[in-house]
């Protein structure tokens, strides 16, 4: 284990926090799932009940279907339109210096820390200046503004990780610099592309705040649907939704886990 | 200078996404400055009077609420976050190490909604913590944590908790533990050579961690909204009340602006302290 | 492949300069190989060695001055026109490619038919003495395999110019051996010109046809291994290749090739050749290697006297470090052959510095 015996006090203690904060993370969607199997249809502890009704009603209405199908548009066009663009300018970032670099990218970046519904706002009023419909375009260039610094940074990190050298010796060999592209750089970013692509997909399918702002009736994403439903509604299905959402979220991390080695992703790894 | 393939191809479309986002910001401050013509979207004359109906106690009670809200969920989940990140970067066993970095990371992309209606359920009067401290006979009658600041920051902790841990990790791994075993070898005991050596070094993740939480929560909405119930506003709150309630678009535009400059002033006040922190410690 | 400009040069460098920032990377520096020679720059780290090679292999480009690649001039020529060869220091074989994909990479860049590059790469196996391979990746090859699959690759494509940029650096040191006499071998073989850029001055002196020391962007001289070693051309160049002692002296006379100069209580003999504009009085430092002095029992005419400060035993020879009580210079080192004198000259034992040669270097005292 760590650095701090675990015999001592300190050790102890902090182990114990350690233990206390990852219940306190896994407690709501254990208690979600529970929920979810209650039979009735208030929310109650412990269920009297356990019945699978609130998964049928989750999975036929008709708000949740429309804005399951609505957000996976939206999530493909944004994550792959972000990652193409994200890595092309990581790549740049990475290689060149060009007049406004830093200025772009400190721009890009902000989308880190300006609040969503600012963003949101901002989208609507342009949106509504330009006379445009609230349709699938304001909303996928809102979440490709959104996630592109997670790819961005996704990619930068391999990047710099990269050995230049592999390119110097393609180019050696006789290769001009979009074949080195292709067949050396590409395939060799492929793990940092795969998972930067991951994360945009997923924190797109997700969004929510801006979303509610630049959605309209039509466009309505999943993460929307289900927050009208839980203004107007008390019962399971939402709980009965979030237990596949986490159900599916988690099963994807384990599996970027398992082949992409998220450590290595989030840069939490301990370099050998 | 060497040619710079692909060097045109590759910034143009990234720049017209930092044109899009600047112009969006642009039209808030636009709008901000506008005024609001009741029953109709579009804004009328240059005014300053939006800024000015901010400083009434109404908007600035919420202000104030948000702004301690953000700081309080910051420096919580840096205390939560920091044990875990350290036990995530040191556990040697990789099972325990991708077991914790599930957990801790699988929250950070649940999306709001989802993590902020699991908590509705904690915190109910008839949910979890209320039904198991009745059953146990600790209570009488539920306690009302629902439509409580403390729920707002309970749920906003377990928001803003994944994305502490993942920067403090980030940080921790790149201090090499060389240090910690020459400040043993120097006759530190394991608790002083962290006090003395690892903290001081984490300081750029601590830095990054508490800027990210503190933005995360100001920009948080579903939640407040949810478990706020109406009773704890922040400006998030607000904002969407004035553009889809009232349709003053040029109000919430300014609240808006308000926020970003609140945001940016706090984050440097946070940055400034820090430094002054560590000039003292490198004495 | 033909010959009929065998006496142009393969590479040649003309006023070649560059620099980073303000540093001066490399001045002015020209520089002929010629067809079929192996030339080593060779010199400290920074000396502008790697600069010279990235010039030539286009990844840099020079600010001023002109590259040439069998006489054509190839500034504006980018690195995949070029036709060179290179090796890289940590080998740089793509690790998402079989063996086979890697070497047959130039091949495959030049258009070549599948069944040819297949024919190649067996060639380029054999010559490399890997064959049976091909299916493997990179990571699943040792250090010595990985450097002959690097060696393949770069000469399948029949570069003008084979470029080495410190080859063996990354092998053990049992190892690196064998793969340098296997690397000249086949160089020669194939007669391909070769420039070889390494900081280790034993791998210099033992692979070069030729050698360009460099220090500090500058090449400091030009010559054969043994040119070198026997013959340097200044201070660094003197200092720079082999053990050397430094040892201060003065000018006693002077005559037409010759200079004698007196060390301690003795004399030595030295060529004129770094002492033109000296006289006699002039304070000197005499340059002399450890195999070219020897020791004796202490004597009143001997040059130096001393205390054995510590005899080390190195297997085919003995170094024995004599304390001489010499102003500007503490030890000197003393390389005797054969076993038999670490007993002989224990610790302590009172011992003369006695010259084994009667003409040393000597260059006026420096600053």
């Amino acid at each position: 284990m760590g650095s701090i015996a675990l015999h001592t006090l300190p050790g102890r203690l902090a182990r114990l926090s350690v233990v206390a904060v990852i219940g306190f993370l896994i407690l709501p969607p254990l208690v979600v799932t529970i929920a979810a199997f209650n039979e009735k249809a208030l929310l109650s502890f412990p269920p009297e009940r356990l019945s699978l009704r609130w998964f049928a009603r989750a999975l036929t209405y008709e708000d949740f279907r429309a804005g399951f199908w609505n957000g996976l548009i939206v999530t493909l066009w944004a994550s792959s339109i972000a990652l193409a663009i994200g890595a092309a300018f990581a790549f740049a970032l990475d290689r060149y210096e060009f007049r406004l670099k830093r200025t772009i990218e400190t721009i890009l970046l902000s989308s880190l820390i300006v609040p969503h519904f600012t963003i949101g706002l901002g989208f609507l009023i342009i949106a509504a200046q330009i006379g445009m419909a609230r349709g699938f375009t304001v909303v996928v260039t809102a979440h490709v503004i959104l996630v592109l610094p997670f790819v961005l940074r996704s990619v930068y990190v391999s990047l710099r990780n990269f050995d230049r050298r592999l390119e110097q010796a393609a180019e050696s060999l006789g290769a001009p610099p979009a074949r080195v592209l292709l067949t050396v750089t590409v395939p060799l970013l492929l793990p940092g592309l795969v998972s930067g692509w991951l994360l945009a997909a997923i924190l797109s399918f997700n969004e929510f705040t801006a979303s509610l702002f630049v959605t309209g009736q039509r466009t309505q994403t999943l993460p929307v649907a289900m927050y009208n439903y839980v203004r107007e509604y008390a019962d399971p299905s939402m709980a009965a939704i979030s237990v596949l959402y986490i159900a599916a979220t988690a099963a994807l991390l384990t599996f970027a886990n398992l082949y992409l080695g998220l450590g290595k992703v989030l840069n939490v790894e301990q370099p050998r | 200078m060497r040619s710079r393939p692909f060097l045109g191809a590759f910034v143009t479309p990234a720049a017209l996404c930092a044109v899009a986002l600047v112009a969006a910001l642009l039209a808030i401050l636009q709008y901000s400055v506008r005024m609001h013509v009741p029953g109709s979207l579009e804004p009328g004359d240059y005014t300053l009077a939006n800024f000015v109906a901010l400083l009434k106690p109404l908007y600035a009670r919420v202000f104030f609420d948000t702004a301690w809200i953000c700081l309080l969920t910051a420096f919580a989940t840096l205390v939560a976050g920091y044990p875990v990140a350290y036990a995530l970067v040191h556990t040697k066993r990789p099972f325990v190490k991708g077991l914790i970095l599930i957990i801790v990371v699988t929250p950070l992309f649940l999306g709001e909604v989802v993590r902020t209606y699991s908590w509705i359920i904690v915190l109910g009067n008839t949910g979890f913590i209320n039904s198991v401290l009745l059953m146990l006979g600790l209570i009488a009658s539920p306690i009302q944590l629902l439509f409580t600041t403390i729920g707002v920051v309970l749920a906003l902790v377990h928001v803003t908790l994944p994305v502490m841990v993942v920067m403090l990790a980030a940080a921790l791994a790149h201090i090499d533990p060389a240090y910690e075993r020459a400040a043993a070898s120097l006759g530190a005991s394991p608790l002083r050579a962290f006090l003395t050596v690892t903290l001081p070094l984490s300081t750029p993740g601590i830095l990054a961690g508490v800027t990210t939480a503190f933005a995360w929560t100001f920009s948080a909405f579903a939640t407040p909204q949810l478990i706020g119930g109406g009773r704890v506003n922040m400006v998030s709150n607000l904002v969407y009340q004035l553009g889809f309630a009232s349709f003053n678009f040029p109000f919430a535009a300014a609240l808006s602006v308000a926020g970003l400059v609140m945001t940016f002033a706090l984050l440097g006040l946070i940055r400034l302290g820090t430094r002054r922190f560590e000039n003292v410690t490198q004495h | 492949m033909s010959s009929s400009r065998a006496s142009s040069s393969a590479v040649s460098l003309n006023a070649v300069s560059k620099s980073f920032g303000a540093i001066a990377a490399l001045k002015a520096t020209s520089l002929d190989i010629r067809p079929g020679e192996l030339m080593t720059l060779l010199g400290p780290s920074g000396c502008g060695k790697t600069t010279l090679l990235n010039i030539v292999a286009g990844f840099l480009s020079a600010d001023a001055g002109d590259v040439a690649i069998e006489g054509q001039r190839v500034n504006d020529v980018p690195t995949f026109q070029r036709q060179i060869g290179m090796m890289f220091q940590s080998y740089a074989l793509f690790p998402h490619m079989t063996v086979e994909a890697n070497v047959g990479y130039g091949l495959k860049m030049r258009g070549m038919p599948r069944a040819d590059i297949h024919r190649r790469v067996q060639d380029a196996l054999v010559l490399v003495k890997l064959q049976g391979l091909e299916a493997r990746k990179p990571s699943q090859l040792s250090g010595g395999q990985q450097q002959r699959i690097a060696l393949a690759r770069a000469l399948v494509i029949e570069p003008k110019v084979l470029l080495l940029d410190e080859p063996f650096s990354a092998l053990d040191k049992s190892l690196r051996g064998s793969m340098q006499i296997e690397l000249k071998d086949i160089q020669r073989k194939l007669g391909i010109a070769t420039i070889f850029v390494t900081h280790d001055q034993s791998e210099a002196l033992s692979l070069s046809d030729r050698l360009a020391v460099m220090s500090e962007g500058v090449i400091r001289q030009v010559g054969t291994p043994h040119e070198v070693y026997a013959d340097p051309a200044d201070r660094f160049v003197a200092s720079f290749i082999g053990d050397v002692n430094v040892i201060p002296g003065v000018i006693e006379s002077l005559d037409d090739g010759r200079a004698t100069i007196r060390v301690g209580n003795g004399h030595v003999g030295a060529s004129r050749t770094h002492l033109a504009d000296a006289a006699p009085g002039t304070p000197v430092d005499v340059f002399v290697r450890p195999e070219q002095i020897t020791l004796a029992a202490p004597r009143e005419e001997i040059p130096l006297t001393g205390k054995v400060h510590a005899s080390v035993f190195q297997g085919g020879h003995t170094d024995v470090l004599v304390d001489v009580g010499v102003e500007g210079m503490s030890t000197v080192l003393v390389r005797l052959a054969g076993p038999a004198h670490v007993a002989r000259w224990a610790k302590g034992a009172p011992v003369g510095v006695v010259f084994a040669v009667d003409t040393v270097l000597a260059f006026p005292k420096s600053g």
